[in-house]
């Protein structure tokens, strides 16, 4: 049942970090490129969701490969500043991705609550729900990279109870249609 | 020229934004939360806040009901435009209630900032 979903999830990931990142060479794979841990890992956890569907998104770096993602971005930053900075633009890339799935929820009525994104380094990301029996789950681990930079996203998502009409719908179609186009300004 | 006010709990997107003002000549002054955000607006002037939605101590909409309310009268009338990642219908009405005047959904394009500045206060 999460199939479509969690496949929504990945498309989307990969064309918010070309964005992100101004970077189109980007790509996504399934393949664990994680051979060996260099350097210093850090976690960002952003939480999504409502009482019936529930997802985590963690994203998975070091600050040399995501530096190298986003060199499009950073070209006005003094060195003392990149280490600090990296964090803070993953931290956004999580906005961005979770935000643009709480967005579609909502314009779908299946109206969702978003965390701040949460940064760790080096600790396995551990993500604890209220009460409710979970009826279906899916836990994903991809990465999206470039030549052998790459971060790592993994998702958890768990269904609480029996999902109604609305939801089941929203899952069985959901689906990337492509790159996602810049809004206009709305004037209120 | 403006005088603008950044609210984003991003230093990256804050430095975005100021970057993009700062080519065109507008004084910015940052904040990191509403919180933050609403002290400066307090005690200074401002012709425009440009602000995030989702942010620690105090979120966006919260800062906005809050210059809404503000005692002086001129001072509650400041235009606000938020940049976020949310898009629903939902959440813009939401703002729209509360007294946003534009909404600019992330990644923040150089041309559709500095049109909506253009739009509220003139300087192109």
């Amino acid at each position: 049942m999460l199939e479509n979903y969690t496949k929504f999830l990945k498309d989307v990931s990969l064309d918010r970090l070309k964005i992100h990142c101004r970077n189109d060479n980007i790509n996504l794979t399934e393949e664990n490129l994680q051979n060996e841990l260099t350097g210093k890992f850090y976690t960002c956890g952003i939480l999504l969701g409502n009482k019936c569907l529930q997802t985590v998104l963690v994203v998975k770096f070091n600050t040399l490969n995501m530096l190298t993602l986003s060199s499009n971005v950073f070209v006005n930053s003094n060195d003392s500043q990149l280490f600090e900075e990296t964090k803070d633009f993953v931290k956004e890339f999580c906005n961005f991705l979770a935000g643009h799935l709480k967005g579609v929820m909502d314009n779908a009525g299946l109206h969702a609550g978003l965390s701040l994104p949460v940064m760790a380094s080096q600790i396995d990301p551990v993500a604890c729900f209220g009460n409710g029996k979970s009826t279906h789950e899916a836990n994903n681990r991809w990465w999206l990279y470039q030549d052998i930079h790459f971060v790592e996203l993994s998702c958890f998502s768990v269904i609480k109870g029996a999902p109604d009409d609305l939801l089941k719908d929203f899952l069985d179609t959901i689906k990337f249609s492509g790159e996602v186009k810049k809004n206009n300004i709305e004037f209120f | 020229m403006s005088k603008i006010l950044v609210v984003d709990d991003s230093t990256v997107m804050r430095k975005l934004v100021i970057h993009i003002l700062d080519k065109k000549g507008h004084e910015s002054t940052q904040a990191a939360d509403g919180q933050e955000a609403f002290d400066k607006f307090d005690s200074q002037a401002f012709d425009l806040i440009i602000t995030d939605i989702n942010m620690p101590n105090m979120n966006g909409f919260e800062l906005t009901k809050k210059v809404r309310e503000h005692a002086d009268a001129v001072k509650a009338k400041i235009p606000v435009i938020v940049i976020s990642t949310e898009f629903s219908d939902k959440i813009k009405n939401e703002g729209k209630d509360l007294g946003v005047n534009a909404w600019i959904v992330k990644p923040c394009d150089e041309d559709q900032l500095l049109q909506a500045i253009d739009h509220f206060t003139g300087s192109a």
